[in-house]
């Protein structure tokens, strides 16, 4: 057995690892909501707006012979990042007009961020990012019993 | 070079059987992998891969006329790849609930799957080893 083609152990843990950066990602895009809950100023100007991350599947493996495989039949499929977007949620107005960026009517215009929200999303993350690692764990556990084949 | 192997005295079609069972068992790792790894794409099927079925067919069918191929790139059997093995036939999973974003992956259901998987793994290579063991003791004379 190949180690890279389909079904091979490199492809495997290829796949794995996709799926290990890309929650890492979303826990970094998590991590900035929360630190920014109560952000008010920003360089693009207004409060800040929270991010989220948007996931795709996509083949593993780029070369002409996946490429073809993936036009006739189903295929492994890793998950690609495909960006940050921005959530089109309205700001948040809550009255504090002892607030510097308070305006006329002594609303303060606040991020459209959930804490809770936020918090559980994390969590997810947290928990795909540990399936993730078991499923590293397993694949190199088979591959470590195949290299014993024949040994005693 | 499975039809070697059938018609080999040492190893005959009791391996050829294990070792097809421990591709195929790697292979259906993968489709569980790609699910686990997908469980958050929104729009994800999940995949499956029957095991049984697979088997079945690659040790069933070794009477079965197939053109002979010497490389990856050469026109195949339908069903069959270069080396004369099964190619893994993979389907999307019939599911009766979908979430709201599409995704069909029930994480629990794949990550007891691939625990299960990875038992028969090792038992299946505990097998070969005993008897490649056994085939060691007849070499050694019983020693």
């Amino acid at each position: 057995m190949a180690l890279r083609q389909t079904g091979g152990i490199l492809e495997g843990l290829e796949i794995s690892s996709s799926g290990l950066s890309a929650e890492r990602i979303r826990m970094n895009v998590i991590s900035s909501n929360l630190a920014n809950a109560n952000t008010t100023r920003t360089e693009e100007g207004g409060p800040y707006k929270r991010k989220d991350v948007v996931f795709s599947a996509r083949s593993s493996g780029v070369s002409f012979d996946n490429l073809m495989r993936l036009a006739f039949d189903n295929n492994l499929k890793a998950v690609n990042v495909d960006g940050i977007v921005e959530d089109k949620k309205p700001a948040k107005m809550v009255f504090n007009p002892n607030h510097p960026d308070a305006n006329d009517q002594g609303y303060v215009a606040m991020p459209n961020i959930s804490v809770m929200e936020e918090m559980v999303n994390m969590i997810t993350a947290n928990r795909n990012f540990e399936s993730d690692t078991q499923a590293i764990q397993a694949t190199k556990s088979m591959a470590t019993t195949a290299i014993s084949i024949g040994r005693s | 070079m499975r039809a070697a192997v059938l018609e080999n005295q040492i190893f005959n079609k009791a391996d050829a059987v294990l070792e097809e069972s421990l591709n195929l068992r790697m292979q259906r790792h993968m489709v569980n992998l790609s699910n686990v790894t997908n469980s958050m794409t929104p729009g994800y099927r999940a995949l499956g891969f029957d095991f049984e079925k697979q088997l079945q067919s690659a040790i069933g069918n070794s009477e079965q006329m197939m053109m002979k191929t010497t490389d990856p790139k050469h026109i195949r059997t339908p069903g069959i790849s270069a080396d004369g093995v099964l190619k893994p036939d993979m389907f999307v999973k019939p599911t009766e609930s979908i979430g709201s974003d599409g995704n069909t992956v029930d994480v629990d259901k794949e990550m007891t799957e691939m625990a299960a998987n990875q038992i028969i793994y090792r038992a299946t290579i505990e097998v070969l080893n005993r008897q490649l063991g056994m085939l060691r003791y007849g070499i050694n004379g019983g020693r």
